[in-house]
C-alpha cells in the first residue's frame, strides 16, 4: 500500500461514518481479533429480508475501523440473501486497496465475521 | 560495551544480514522469539546427518548416539540453571510446561492458586481453568508503575497450594523479585511456579538460589529452535506428582491390572521426543554460555538504558514500560493516537521488526493499562546502538506524521 493511500485511510479512521450504537437494530453481534486487540460491535437494523440500517462501535486499527465503516455504507439498503457472498475481495474492494498482508486480513475481514450469525428472513 | 562483540556475534547470526522491505532488518520482536545462531542452525543438520535415531528405545550404535546427545542435552540444560538433570522435564515451550503442572499437581476444590496481572495468558488461562475444579484463582495486583504487590505474598489467602508469578513481564518489562516471592510463599506452605520465559534468556539464573519448586521456560526465545521448551521441577516435590500425558517410555512395568510409573523426568515425557530440539537447545546453551550470561545481561542493561535516554525524544509517544523498580529491555509504547497495529506496520516498512497488540496480556494490557493494545520493542544482545537509532529515528517520523 502507498503511503498516501494509507494517509487517506487514517483520515477515514478518525472520524468514521456509521460509528456509534443505533438507537433501534434487531441484529448485533462482536468480532474480536485477538491478537491485535481489535474488539468491534457491528448492529444491523432489517426488514423484510432487508438491511435497513447499520453501525459499528468499538475500538481497532485503521484496517479494521475503516473495513467496517465501509462496509456498513455497503450493508444499507441490500437484501439479506445478497451479503452472503461479501468476501475478503469485497471489503479490498471497499476500501480501495490491492493487497494486503496476511497478518492484516482478520483486522479486514472483522465485519465479516460479524455477519455470519445473520441468517435469511 | 566491548566485552560483547557484537560485530563478531552478529556474522553468526546469518538473518540478521536480510534487506526487508528494501530496509536492513532491524529485529527488536525478540520478546516474541530470538534469531538463532549459524551453530544452532548447522547443529541441528548435523544431527540429521550423524546421530539420528530414535533414542532410549534401541540399542544399535545411533540410538545409543542419540541417546547420548539427548542426555547431554539435558545435563547442559541442567547446568545452565543450576539444576540436576533429573529435574528437567522436556516440553514443547512456557505454556505446556505451565499446563502440565495445573493437570499433574492434585488440585482440591476449595483450594487456591495464585497467579497475577503481569502475567503472559500461558501463566493465566491454565489456573483460570481450575475453576471448573472448585479451584479458587486469585490474582496478585501491581501498582501505578507496574510493580507487583509484595504485602499480598506476605498474606496469602489461607490453603494457597501454589503461587504462580512470571519472572519478567513481556509488556512492561517488570522484573519481579522471584527470590523473595518464592520465600514468602514457601513460610506459607504454598509451592512456587516461576515463568521464566523472559528472564532465562537474558540473565543469570540459579533455580536453587531462587529455589522454585517449578520453573517453565521456551528454547526459542534463547536461541534454540521452536518446538522445545523446559519445565524445572524440584527433585524434592516430584514424587507426588501424577503422570501428564501417558504412553511409551514413561513406564518401568505394564500390566492391563497394574501400571508401574517411570520417574521424573521420564514420567512428563510419553511418547517420542523431540530430540533434534533437546540437542538444538543444547547448542544454544553452549553459545550463551560462551559469550556469558553476566556480559548478556550488562550489555541489555546498557542498551535499555540507552533506549529509554533516546526515548525521551519522542514527540507524541506514550511509554508503558520501564517504570517498575527492575526491568527487562523491554519498551512498549503507542504513538498517540494511532493503533499499536498501524505503527508496527509502519516500522516494518522500514525493516524494523516489533510486535504490536496485546502480547497475549490482554487483562494487564486492558483492564491496567486501558489501553486496546500497545507496540514492543524487545531486544537481545545481538543489537547494537545504532540500531536503537535507528529504530527511534523512524518512530519519531511516525509520531510527527501520525500522532497528535
Amino acid at each position: 500500500m502507498e503511503d498516501d493511500k494509507f494517509y487517506e485511510l487514517v483520515e477515514l479512521y478518525r472520524n468514521p461514518e456509521h460509528f456509534g450504537k443505533l438507537d433501534k437494530y434487531n441484529y448485533s453481534k462482536e468480532s474480536f481479533s485477538p491478537s491485535c486487540g481489535d474488539k468491534f460491535s457491528l448492529y444491523l437494523e432489517t426488514k423484510d429480508g432487508k438491511i435497513e440500517n447499520a453501525s459499528f462501535y468499538g475500538r481497532g486499527c485503521v484496517i479494521s475501523t475503516v473495513s467496517l465503516s465501509k462496509l456498513c455504507e455497503f450493508l444499507i439498503g441490500k437484501k439479506i440473501e445478497d451479503v452472503k457472498e461479501l468476501n475478503l475481495d469485497s471489503i479490498k474492494k471497499l476500501i480501495g486497496i490491492d493487497e494486503i498482508s496476511i497478518s492484516r486480513i482478520k483486522c479486514a475481514t472483522i465485519g465479516l465475521d460479524a455477519l455470519k450469525g445473520l441468517s435469511n428472513p | 560495551m566491548n566485552y560483547i562483540e557484537t560485530e563478531k556475534i552478529r556474522e553468526d547470526f546469518p538473518i540478521l544480514n536480510k534487506m526487508v522491505n528494501g530496509n536492513p532488518l532491524i529485529y527488536l520482536d525478540n520478546a516474541a522469539t530470538s534469531q538463532r545462531p549459524r551453530q544452532v542452525i548447522e547443529g541441528i543438520k548435523y544431527f540429521y546427518e550423524n546421530l539420528n535415531a530414535n533414542p532410549i528405545r534401541s540399542i544399535h550404535y545411533l540410538a545409543e548416539q542419540a541417546t547420548l546427545e539427548y542426555a547431554k542435552a539435558r545435563e547442559k540444560i541442567a547446568n545452565f540453571i543450576g539444576a540436576l538433570p533429573e529435574e528437567i522435564v522436556f516440553v514443547r515451550n512456557a505454556t505446556e510446561a505451565i499446563n502440565l503442572v495445573s493437570f499433574v499437581l492434585p488440585f482440591k476444590e476449595g483450594e487456591h492458586v495464585s497467579t497475577s496481572y503481569l502475567e503472559h495468558h500461558s501463566n493465566l488461562l491454565p489456573w483460570l481453568r481450575l475453576r471448573e475444579k472448585g479451584v479458587v484463582v486469585d490474582i496478585a495486583g501491581i501498582d501505578e508503575n507496574y510493580d507487583i504487590d509484595m504485602d499480598y505474598y506476605k498474606h496469602l489467602p489461607t490453603n494457597t497450594k501454589l503461587v504462580a508469578l512470571t519472572h519478567v513481564s513481556n509488556v512492561t518489562g517488570t522484573t519481579n523479585d522471584v527470590k523473595e516471592v518464592t520465600r514468602l510463599a514457601h513460610e506459607q506452605g504454598a509451592l512456587v511456579l516461576i515463568d521464566a520465559a523472559q528472564s532465562i534468556p537474558h540473565m543469570p539464573f540459579d533455580v536453587k538460589d531462587i529455589n522454585a519448586d517449578f520453573v517453565a521456560f521456551s528454547g526459542h526465545k534463547m536461541l534454540g529452535p521452536f518446538g522445545i521448551g523446559v519445565l524445572y521441577i524440584n527433585k524434592n516435590i516430584e514424587e507426588n506428582l501424577k503422570p501428564f500425558l501417558t504412553g511409551g517410555e514413561m513406564i518401568k512395568d505394564v500390566n492391563i491390572n497394574k501400571i508401574v510409573y517411570e520417574d521424573a523426568p521420564n514420567l512428563f515425557e510419553a511418547g517420542t521426543q523431540n530430540i533434534e530440539g533437546a540437542y538444538g537447545l543444547g547448542l544454544a546453551v553452549d553459545y550463551l554460555n560462551r559469550i556469558g550470561m553476566q556480559n548478556i545481561q550488562k550489555y541489555e542493561e546498557e542498551l535499555t538504558k540507552y533506549l529509554y535516554e533516546k526515548a525521551e525524544e519522542l514527540r507524541n509517544v506514550e511509554v508503558y514500560s520501564g517504570k517498575s523498580k527492575k526491568f527487562s529491555g523491554v519498551f512498549s509504547f503507542n504513538v498517540k493516537g494511532f493503533h499499536s497495529h498501524d505503527t508496527a506496520y509502519f516500522l516494518d516498512r522500514k525493516g524494523i521488526a516489533v510486535r504490536s497488540g496485546f502480547h497475549c496480556a490482554q487483562p494487564l494490557v486492558e483492564d491496567r493499562l486501558k489501553l486496546d493494545g500497545a507496540v514492543r520493542a524487545s531486544i537481545y544482545f545481538y543489537n547494537t546502538k545504532e540500531e536503537i537509532d535507528k529504530f527511534m529515528e523512524e518512530l519519531n517520523n511516525i509520531a510527527v506524521k501520525y500522532g497528535r
